[in-house]
């Protein structure tokens, strides 16, 4: 099966590996990284959700479940992604989470602005921000109803 | 004819007018003499005297002959000239004018001396100036026995009197009213004349007076003027160098003002950068360092020797505070930054709510809360600035037996002062500088917990709402932290 083409859950925007590598941690241990796709930067992202580039291949509006997206991320930054997912009526319905290291009130506001669904501050002590990731991919891949997609 | 008047006998006038010519003009205040020519005047008398025959004068009120015309040799070569009828003559005049003065227009006397006189007051304006007279005539001929006599008695030429005598006219009494009146009439009208030429001249003299004060004034105001145009034009110049002085420095003010606007906007977009920086990047890491020890301790446990596990918790520990810094370090930045959203805080209210939150679950705290009055400021400041110095109040007197917490307040002039008072550990005044620092501790972590920003942030907060911030301690005595705030905050909301 062609990696681009798989089912994806969970959509993981980060650049950072190591934060990435203990957020995959978190969710693996609720077995819920099975179907989670990992990309780097914004234009990734994009090209991921809007069927574009390496990813020209998928169908838009065919996932992911929740986008795990962070803020400072090179090339597009992660308000862009979340402004371009909400504008767009394909993908308006798609749970974004913002899942950063970011406390600042204008992250927050503008975030909520531009329609996300949640917003995260990713805890620093590790415990806890294994405890968060797990709980918000249980939360967005089993308890949420999403829409049911067309 | 002989138009010289003899001035032996005749009464001289005591000069009694002071009228002058600066003086208004009244009637009153001239004599005769000066409203008419008195030369033409005796001219025409003497003409008029010499057609109808008789003597004439024109004498003043106080005696003095102003025009004589035509007078007989009898009265000025023998009665004028002899004491004795030269007293009569005398007695005439003033028999005569003194029925003049008494207000009759006319009056005929017959002098001692044998001769009859007539006269008529010249009147101006209802001011009795002079008398005209008629006389030295006779009104039917003489009795020469009489004149004879007299000559002897008062020792005349007796032929030489009587030839005089025989010069002296023989008037009819119903012609003198006629020639009086004429006479009268007629010096009436050339000093009226006169009169009004004096004014004339007199108007003309003040007209002149005035004009030539009004050019002194007007020269010395122009001169005034001019002197303080040349003053205005100098002061209009120096406003001018003055307003463009003025202009100068508020534009280089301007400009410096920009200027430096234009550098602490840089200095403060420079510093939240840092501070987006700091609350996102530096987590990172430390989020790596901590995780990544966790996982080892859980799920390589077996690799370490105890040691090694001690080791792996410091850094885990110190992973901790070194977020908490960060995170405090934010949170200062913050109370710096945010804006002010006024509104009235009911502050007993909000110091009993953060008392609830923060007093420990075992609470042995014996509080004394006293009457706050309300303040108008940004609400979920105030309650940070009470959270930090109430969590202070409560750690340092918690090894107490008995904690005890006292908050009140007063309210002076202008400000209100709070207080929030324990008998904690207490401080050594000589560091009271301290302790509103920035990391700034006075006790050993080891000790009390805390990295020393909850005072700094405190101070923080109320120097942001226009207060101050002060302390009072001593070791082993409690402390007491004020905060006074500017009553006209009020205004604000």
């Amino acid at each position: 099966m062609d990696n681009t083409l798989k089912e994806v859950e969970i959509l993981l925007v980060e650049d950072n590996p190591t934060d990435a590598e203990l957020t995959i941690r978190a969710l693996k241990k609720s077995n819920l990284a099975n179907k989670l796709e990992w990309v780097k930067d914004g234009a990734e992202a994009l090209d991921f959700i809007f069927a574009t580039g390496a990813y020209v291949e998928r169908l838009v509006g065919h996932g992911p479940k929740v986008i795990l997206l962070d803020l400072r991320l090179p090339k597009v930054d992660g308000m862009e992604v979340l402004r371009r997912v909400k504008d767009d009526a394909r993908t308006r319905t798609i749970p974004v989470v913002i899942l950063t290291s970011s406390k600042e009130d204008r992250d927050v506001a503008e975030s909520y602005k531009l329609g996300v669904n949640s917003y995260i501050s990713k805890p620093v002590e590790f415990d806890e921000f294994a405890k968060t990731v797990s709980e918000l991919g249980l939360y967005w891949l089993l308890v949420n109803h999403p829409p049911v997609l067309k | 004819m002989n138009h010289e008047i003899k001035e032996v006998c005749i009464p001289q006038a005591d000069t009694r007018r002071t009228g002058s010519l600066k003086e208004p003009i009244d009637s009153g205040a001239f004599q005769l003499t000066e409203l008419v020519d008195a030369t033409q005047l005796n001219n025409l008398m003497d003409n008029f005297c010499n057609a109808v025959g008789i003597a004439a004068a024109i004498i003043d009120l106080n005696g003095k002959v102003l025009i004589a015309s035509r007078w007989q040799r009898i009265c000025t070569d023998f009665h004028r000239i002899n004491q004795t009828t030269c007293a009569r003559c005398i007695e005439s005049d003033t028999e005569l004018a003194l029925h003049l003065n008494a207000g009759e227009s006319f009056s005929v006397y017959s002098c001692l001396n044998g001769m009859t006189d007539a006269a008529s007051p010249i009147i101006i304006e209802g001011k009795h100036l002079a008398n005209v007279f008629v006389g030295q005539f006779l009104l039917s001929p003489p009795d020469r026995e009489f004149f004879r006599r007299q000559a002897e008695t008062m020792g005349f030429d007796r032929e030489t009197y009587l030839q005089a005598l025989d010069e002296v006219p023989i008037i009819s009494k119903e012609k003198l009213p006629a020639i009086l009146g004429f006479l009268s009439g007629f010096a009436k009208l050339v000093a009226s004349y006169g009169l009004q030429r004096l004014r004339a001249e007199r108007i003309a003299d003040e007209l002149s007076r005035q004009h030539k004060m009004l050019e002194h004034l007007v020269n010395e105001r122009t001169r005034e003027l001019n002197a303080s145009n040349v003053r205005l034009r100098k002061e209009i110049v120096e406003h001018e160098q003055a307003d463009a002085t003025v202009r100068r420095l508020n534009a280089e003010l301007e400009q410096r003002v920009a200027q430096r606007t234009a550098e602490l906007e840089t200095a403060i977009y420079d510093l939240e950068n840092f501070n987006y920086s700091a609350s996102h990047d530096l987590r990172i890491p430390l989020r790596a360092i901590d995780g990544f020890s966790k996982i080892l301790l859980t799920e390589h446990a077996s690799g370490l020797d105890d040691e090694g596990r001690r080791l792996l918790n410091i850094v885990r520990e110190s992973t901790g505070r070194m977020t908490q810094y960060i995170d405090d370090m934010l949170s200062f930045s913050r109370t710096g930054r945010t804006a002010l959203a006024p509104e009235e805080i009911k502050m007993e209210e909000l110091m009993r709510e953060v008392i609830e939150e923060l007093k420990p679950a075992e609470n042995t705290i014996q509080l004394e809360l006293n009457r706050l009055p309300n303040f108008v400021g940004d609400r979920a400041m105030m309650r940070q600035a009470l959270i930090c110095v109430l969590t202070n109040a409560i750690k340092f007197s918690r090894t107490r037996d008995i904690p005890k917490i006292q908050v009140g307040a007063s309210v002076n002039r202008d400000e209100i002062i709070y207080y929030v008072q324990d008998n904690g550990v207490g401080f050594d005044m000589r560091y009271v500088g301290k302790l509103f620092g920035v990391f700034q501790r006075l006790h050993a972590v080891a000790e009390f917990e805390g990295n020393g920003i909850g005072l700094a942030v405190f101070k923080r907060i109320i120097t942001r709402h226009g207060g101050r911030v002060w302390a009072e301690g001593k070791v082993n005595e409690g402390a007491t932290i004020y905060f006074a705030l500017p009553i006209k905050e009020k205004n604000l909301g």
